[in-house]
């Protein structure tokens, strides 16, 4: 069942309450001291206490006021920068700059374009030498750029 | 020393070969940041970070500032031309600077924008060596309660000044206060949500938390639209203004330099919201006011004037105060934390070459400015024709390098990934992320000060209302708040019932 609320106020609200319990939750064992002598629970509990409260204004607020739909968008952007990104940081270490960066570029553009091979080609290319030449030779990152064999 | 003195010092500093080879980099990348539409100048500043930390912090800041004011001259040119702000504090000048543009006076609009943004840049650069001092001194008697509550106002003020909801910007302070808490604490050495794992225990990198929630999210949303950019070749004609024009405009400059430079000191209103006030009051001001719209030069020169203005004020209380206001501010205000200066009135007394150098800079740096703006206009043009296609991939790239850089570690590449994701859904839920960036850089520093303040006060609250200056920026916290509250609660009461004013985002 959908509720009929401003769902955009809801999803912050949701995202607020859950970051307040979940501040409360894994902190729970932080001793809490007290105000003269704060302990390392005392602040995060305190800020956890008023996103909860902030969180179940806001989801009251919502639920009250007329409907407003969340816009997504086109899944495939999202979906194509998370693997993309993903991939570049499992695999710059083991793998070396050269793949990580044809992953990562290669699903980036195809998150957003049709795949153009020739266009692609040119543009890794011209990427990897560039990249390669200023953040490897020129500022010393210590990436490889292909794997050892 | 008087502030003859400083600003021969400031001026040595900036004149020195590198420090203005970094001013001249940081407006260059200003500009392209602010041409490029879907780019904005807290993604470019963000992506740029981890080079400045090999820098020199002179020389870093400069080019961070420079990025910043820079912007606000490119997102003009982009403005003007193709319809499209090239980046938020631009949106008005689309309404009356392509208009004008359409008439065929896209000329005249270009120069009377970069004209009155260096006007307003010179005045800020005065603005900031004569209010910064003053406020400095003032700022000297601050202790650990007096920050508090600076810290306080200066977050509710962007909450409720700011764009978006206020509850929602709330929100996100409190947020990003708690992320700010992610690592180990410094009191007690017990590491917070770390879940256990070393690499959280030495805390997020704000640097890497930027990257993701505005470039990699900006990204995302970029990659879902359609390329809006049309290439309009359409003569740009004589790059200057004559001398009707600027009958027309130089009063609209001043008023845009003044409102500007007003709200650009308020923690959380920055150059999109002047630009917006500026347009208003220059409509209300004029004569008729139905030219505005149809090509009326006072509606490019106020809220340009007025950005630009608002851009450099704003680091009056980033610099002497320790008090961002903007994103922007707040990665400036992180970048001299990583590069051991702390920010604060001392600043200017311990740093005097660094304070009075970046004033100086961006002069300087307003000047090579409305160079690479008016003559170098068909050489952006023609920059505007590199499809996105290009360049969403390519930073999405160096976003991914920065982040490596910072600890040269695979893990931040994956922390900055979480983020994005973080900041596409803040989007998503008209969540504006701007406060939650604040909230993470003060955080720890916000901990401390109320920490220290009820050591001394031995756990007695009030601390914060018996001294005098604590108490005044106290009940100044609860005036913007009450203002903001009265002032929608009267909006509500005029407009049809059921109309929610938190509907914005």
């Amino acid at each position: 069942m959908r509720v009929s609320a401003n769902h955009k106020d809801l999803g912050a609200a949701i995202l607020f309450m859950a970051s307040g319990v979940l501040g409360l939750w894994i902190g729970r064992d932080y001793e809490f001291g007290t105000a003269s002598r704060m302990g390392p629970g005392y602040f995060p509990a305190t800020l956890s206490v008023l996103l909860l409260a902030v969180g179940l204004l806001m989801a009251v607020r919502a639920l009250r006021s007329s409907a407003v739909e969340i816009q997504w968008g086109s899944p495939r952007p999202i979906f194509c920068v998370f693997f993309g990104v993903l991939a570049f940081g499992l695999l710059i270490e083991p793998a070396g700059f050269a793949i990580a960066s044809l992953l990562l570029l290669a699903l980036v553009y195809a998150g957003g374009w049709k795949f153009r091979i020739v266009e692609f080609g040119i543009m890794y290319a011209v990427l990897l030498a560039s990249c390669y030449l200023l953040f490897v030779k020129f500022l010393g990152m210590p990436f490889k750029l292909l794997p050892d064999f | 020393m008087g502030l003859l003195d400083n600003l021969a010092l400031g001026f040595a500093t900036a004149f020195s070969l590198t420090n203005l080879f970094y001013c001249f980099v940081g407006v260059l990348i200003g500009t392209v940041t602010g041409i490029l539409p879907g780019i904005g100048p807290v993604a470019a500043v963000a992506m740029l970070l981890p080079l400045t930390f090999v820098m020199p912090p002179v020389g870093a800041l400069i080019m961070i500032a420079g990025i910043y004011y820079g912007t606000q001259y490119g997102g003009s040119t982009t403005a003007i031309l193709i319809n499209v702000p090239g980046d938020a504090g631009s949106v008005v000048t689309c309404l009356d600077g392509h208009a004008m543009a359409k008439d065929g006076r896209a000329g005249p609009a270009l120069a009377v924008a970069a004209l009155s943004s260096l006007f307003a840049g010179c005045v800020g650069t005065v603005a900031i060596a004569l209010i910064g001092p003053p406020l400095a001194e003032l700022a000297f008697s601050f202790r650990s309660p007096e920050y508090f509550s600076l810290m306080v106002l200066g977050l509710l003020m962007a909450c409720f000044m700011g764009e978006g909801s206020p509850l929602k910007s709330i929100g996100m302070v409190l947020l990003g206060l708690l992320w700010g808490c992610i690592g180990t604490d410094v009191n007690s050495g017990l590491p917070r949500y770390s879940f256990g794992d070393n690499r959280l225990a030495e805390g997020i990198s704000f640097s890497v938390l930027a990257m993701g929630v505005f470039a990699v999210s900006e990204m995302i949303l970029n990659l879902q639209l359609p390329d809006q950019r049309e290439l309009l070749t359409r003569k740009i004609g004589r790059l200057m203004i004559n001398l009707a024009e600027l009958k027309e405009s130089w009063k609209a400059v001043l008023r845009g330099t003044a409102v500007g430079g007003f709200m650009g000191i308020l923690p959380g209103v920055g150059p999109v919201i002047s630009a917006f006030a500026a347009y208003m009051f220059e409509k209300r001001v004029a004569k008729d006011p139905s030219r505005f719209g149809k090509g009326a030069i006072e509606g490019v020169a106020s809220p340009e004037a007025a950005n630009n203005m608002a851009a450099q004020t704003s680091f009056i209380p980033t610099l002497t105060l320790g008090l961002p206001g903007s994103a922007t501010m707040a990665l400036l205000l992180g970048a001299m934390i990583i590069q051991g200066i702390t920010p604060g009135p001392q600043v200017m007394t311990k740093h005097p070459e660094l304070f009075w150098g970046l004033i100086a800079s961006m002069w300087i740096g307003n000047l090579m400015l409305v160079v690479l703006n008016l003559p170098l206009i068909p050489l952006w043009v023609r920059m505007l024709m590199v499809p996105a296609r290009w360049l969403w991939p390519s930073i999405i790239l160096i976003c991914c390098i920065g982040a490596y850089s910072v600890n040269n570690s695979a893990f931040d590449i994956l922390v900055m990934l979480v983020f994005g994701l973080f900041g596409f859904l803040f989007v998503k839920l008209g969540c504006e992320p701007t406060p939650l960036l604040l909230g993470f850089v003060l955080g720890p520093m916000l901990e401390e000060h109320m920490r220290r303040s009820l050591l001394l006060s031995r756990g007695d609250f009030s601390v914060f209302v018996t001294r005098p200056i604590s108490l005044v920026l106290l009940l100044a916290a609860a005036a913007v708040v009450a203002h903001v509250l009265f002032s929608a609660y009267r909006a509500r009461s005029k407009r049809t019932p059921g109309a929610s004013p938190s509907a914005g985002g």
